[in-house]
């Protein structure tokens, strides 16, 4: 059963080709992965193939084309936006030491739509920029504060994503040699004339960086919808907002500009992904006379500060009274119980898929072919309209079970957050196959980890940071996410996301300040533990790469 | 480390799960609303809702308004749709609120055009098939007098000792209660924003709804998310609160996001409670919870963020918003103001899920 290729590989492992195996772990791996896919797959297919013979609903068809238009500009804007902040992010923390790198995660913590509530605290009467526009004639004061509105909403997002693009960018800039920046610095005399060549250097992770942010944004209604934006996106929920579960199939009439861009980019990102895990793997960079500097620090305290600490305090300080902190526990604590509770669930559903995925990744023929097409799948799904995904989830399972034993509990809240949230998982695994050094692998492999039980023995282990940081990440962003939680949750108190979607459009700030306060403390405690994580992983990959 | 960290994660999760068991005790004993009748499924067709907000009836009549901002007349006997149209202007939202009442001897029906800041006025019209027309309206936004920034609902009060008065709900920063005469014209205003920490002050956080108790010569108000009731004088005195942001819950007697109510003949009164799904009847005086029907859930006798109420004779509307229909149910008593007899429904109930 268990077979090899003759390993081909240099002195310190760099540069080699991957060996295939196909051993029962990497073959069970594959099985799961499967039935992941068919779980989530069968439903929406059943959902969204159109069985209805009854004559059709009367829909009011958005123009889609110019809405798709508002919503490009919108996560081009934010792609933009949110690279050029993970640039600069990415350039400090690579000064900025372990600390930076905790410090890159912390903005995690306060979803878009957090962040756009709090910076619209500065928007209210009574501040200087609320009162002007106040001041303002009649239409006037309409189009200047709608057009705060999208200014603020936008920034929400891009102070909520540049981490994702600093993490992308970093990643990059962790593989340049010391040596090369030493040689720019020397060579280039002027700030401007060094930033030109540095993102030159870095041109492919930027555009990697713009791609994924203004994907992810380009799905996002909220806060878009909130700030009254019509896009594309808040459209498609409305479409599905008046149609009858058997006629969701006609919101892909609608959403067809987004679906069809999250399958392509989904693809080729995928395709992109497997690749880079599969390749050969990359020299360590060197690192000597990289050190912590203060300026780093600051810099990215600062960053830090404006996307979390001056939204959060602004929320906080606009609270008329901080019992309204406590009595947020008693009205909605079932909610966020519940919602920690899924986000848990999730997290630990992202740890197996991720270990699956890197084990498939490791294969050779079929094991390997479902591991590639599962990358790809997450990365269809992660990309599309969460709304689009839940419905078309609830709709299927509703359909395939009708005892509803799946859509009345957790299970379809977990199911949809994996479909939203496995792409993150399915990265982290193939991670985990790119960054394990050659010597390992084989040294994993004498040791017995050719069964799960083995692998969980040797290599789950070494590769627990990476992988609880991916969980927790997914973790995270399940319990904060709306869109798609909203239409999964079964109806009742717990439904946390319900609750926090009418603060933001009653604009309650008195609850959503107390909202922020357990939501940010939450994904405080998680982006920290993310970052020391994979800290702690950074460090495990620096001890082993000097195992040859 | 790694176990370290597991056995942390084990420990929260054991927490969690604790935590999640325990919330259910104590949860008041429900009674199933059965239902006699439900109207309307999701949709854009007549009789069918997207998100209905609004529903009142003039006796025979029901009047539902949907996020769509269609303003539907349906036969409240048969369910069957008369006719729809869509308020004048809707591009900042939709209508949340509506109101039939007797209006300067004429019988009208009132918009609380929430996000357009004003108040709509609809004439009786000739032939209850065609659109009403727009008699009056009044209101702009702003904060000042006699302006709103979101109105929610409507009340009217004709009282020999001082002529009309117009009552109108709103939120929005500036949470309060205007009165009007029937010109339309100011008179005062009471209430304003609060989270409901002094129990002698009249604070309010999004009054929903607003409800004449012409028995007691009172002004029931619905004060949403401090998650009780106030009772006042027609003068806007504040007589008693029913339930507080302090004991918000699910127990009976404690509301979740009370969104409407509806008097019964007997001083009680059907509460309806959005967060919670369900139906609590209270009794006014001491604000004892007597009994809750319904349950949140999507089958027949479930309801998912329920906004309204409407009462003809012993027959209870229930707008079960989250489910895009109207579940009616035999309510213990009859409703306090007569706006008819119970009519004798002719349509059955539908199966689960085909409302949602």
């Amino acid at each position: 059963m268990v077979s090899h290729d003759k390993p081909h590989q240099s002195e310190n492992g760099a540069g080699t080709r991957r060996p295939r195996e196909r051993t029962p772990a990497t073959v069970v791996s594959a099985g799961l992965l499967a039935i992941v896919l068919v779980l989530l797959a069968v439903p929406l297919g059943v959902a969204f193939i159109p069985h209805s013979t009854q004559s059709g609903p009367l829909v009011e068809t958005p123009p889609v084309l110019p809405l798709f238009g508002n919503s490009l500009l919108a996560s081009l804007g934010v792609g933009v936006c949110a690279t050029v902040i993970g640039l600069f992010g990415a350039w400090r923390a690579r000064a900025a030491g372990a600390f930076g790198r905790v410090l890159v995660m912390l903005p995690l913590a306060l979803p878009s739509y957090l962040s756009y509530a709090g910076w619209s605290v500065f928007r209210a009467p009574g501040t200087w920029l609320g009162d002007w526009i106040g001041s303002l004639p009649g239409a006037r004061a309409g189009e200047v504060g709608h057009a705060a509105n999208v200014a603020f909403a936008i920034l929400g997002m891009v102070l909520w994503l540049w981490p994702l693009a600093a993490i992308i960018i970093g990643a990059h800039v962790r593989r340049l040699d010391a040596d090369l920046f030493q040689l720019i610095r020397a060579e280039s005399p002027g700030i401007l004339r060094r930033c030109v060549l540095l993102v030159r250097l870095l041109r492919p992770s930027i555009l990697l960086s713009i791609m994924l942010v203004g994907l992810l944004a380009l799905g996002t209604a909220i806060p878009l919808h909130v700030a009254n934006v019509p896009t594309l996106a808040i459209s498609v929920w409305l479409t599905l907002d008046r149609l009858p579960p058997d006629q969701a199939w006609r919101a892909l009439l609608v959403a067809w500009p987004l679906w069809t861009i999250a399958c392509v980019a989904g693809w080729w990102l995928g395709s992109r992904a497997t690749a880079w895990a599969t390749g050969g793997r990359a020299a360590h960079a060197t690192r000597e006379g990289m050190r912590a500097s203060t300026r780093g620090t600051l810099t990215l305290c600062w960053l830090v500060g404006l996307s979390v600490v001056v939204p959060t305090a602004a929320l906080v300080l606009s609270t008329r009274n901080l019992h309204s902190i406590g009595r947020f526990w008693r009205i909605s604590g079932e909610g966020v119980v519940h919602g920690l509770a899924v986000g848990g669930m999730t997290a630990g559903a992202i740890g197996v898929i991720a270990i699956a995925t890197g084990l498939a990744l490791s294969a050779r023929g079929m094991p390997l072919r479902v591991g590639r097409g599962f990358v790809r799948a997450m990365l269809m799904l992660g990309l599309s309209p969460g709304v689009l995904v839940g419905t078309g989830l609830v709709g299927g399972w509703n359909r395939l079970d009708a005892s509803g034993n799946v859509t009345s509990g957790m299970l379809i809240e977990v199911l949809a957050h994996v479909a939203r949230f496995g792409w993150i998982g399915a990265i982290a695994g193939c991670a985990m196959v790119r960054l394990e050094h050659p010597n390992l692998r084989d040294l994993r492999r004498a040791d017995g980890a050719e069964t799960l039980l083995g692998f969980a023995r040797t290599g789950l282990m070494l590769n627990f940071p990476l992988l609880a940081a991916a969980g927790l990440g997914a973790g995270l962003l399940s319990f904060t996410e709306i869109e798609c939680s909203v239409v999964v949750q079964p109806p009742g108190p717990g439904n946390l996301a319900r609750q926090i979607l009418n603060y933001l459009h009653f604009a309650r700030i008195e609850e959503m300040s107390a909202a922020a306060v357990w939501i940010v403390g939450s994904g405080i405690l998680l982006t920290t533990s993310i970052g020391w994580l994979l800290m702690v992983r950074e460090r495990v990959e620096r001890t082993t790469g000097g195992l040859s | 480390m790694p176990r370290r960290v597991l056995a942390l994660a084990s420990a929260l999760s054991l927490a969690l799960a604790v935590q999640g068991c325990g919330g259910s005790s104590g949860e008041a004993a429900d009674r199933p609303l059965e239902v006699v009748a439900t109207i309307g499924s999701v949709g854009l067709w007549p009789g069918q809702f997207a998100t209905p907000r609004a529903i009142d009836t003039d006796g025979s009549i029901l009047w539902v308004i949907d996020k769509a901002a269609r303003v539907q007349k349906l036969d409240a006997a048969t369910g069957e749709p008369l006719v729809e149209w869509k308020t004048p202007r809707h591009d900042n939202g939709m209508p949340v609120g509506v109101t039939c009442a007797m209006l300067g001897g004429r019988r009208v029906t009132i918009v609380a055009d929430t996000h357009e800041s004003r108040v709509l006025i609809y004439g009786p019209g000739e032939d209850p098939r065609a659109e009403a027309p727009i008699v009056a309206e009044f209101g702009s936004y702003g904060t000042g007098p006699g302006q709103f920034i979101y109105p929610t609902d409507v009340a009217v009060v004709e009282d020999p000792a001082f002529g009309t008065r117009i009552y109108v709900s709103e939120y929005g920063g500036d949470d309060r209660v205007s009165v009007f005469n029937e010109r339309f014209e100011f008179q005062f205003a009471f209430g304003r924003f609060g989270t409901g920490e002094h129990p002698t002050e009249v604070e309010f956080n999004r009054p929903q709804s607003l409800v004449v108790d012409e028995a007691n010569r009172e002004l029931v108000v619905v004060d949403a998310c401090n998650h009780r009731i106030g009772r006042f004088t027609f003068d806007g005195a504040l007589i008693a609160w029913i339930g507080s942001p302090e004991t918000a819950g699910r127990e009976l007697g404690q509301f979740k996001y009370p969104y409407s109510l509806a008097l019964l003949d007997d001083g009680t009164a059907l509460v309806v409670e959005y967060e919670n799904g369900r139906v609590q009847r209270i009794e006014m005086k001491t604000g004892r919870g007597i009994e809750t029907f319904g349950k949140p859930g999507r089958g027949v006798g479930e309801l998912v963020t329920p906004w309204s109420i409407a009462m003809i004779g012993r027959t209870a509307y229930v707008l079960d918003t989250g489910n895009n229909r109207i579940q009616a149910f035999r309510s213990p008593r009859p409703g306090q103001t007569r706006r008819g007899d119970a009519p004798t429904l002719s349509h059955a109930p539908v199966g689960a899920g085909e409302g949602s």
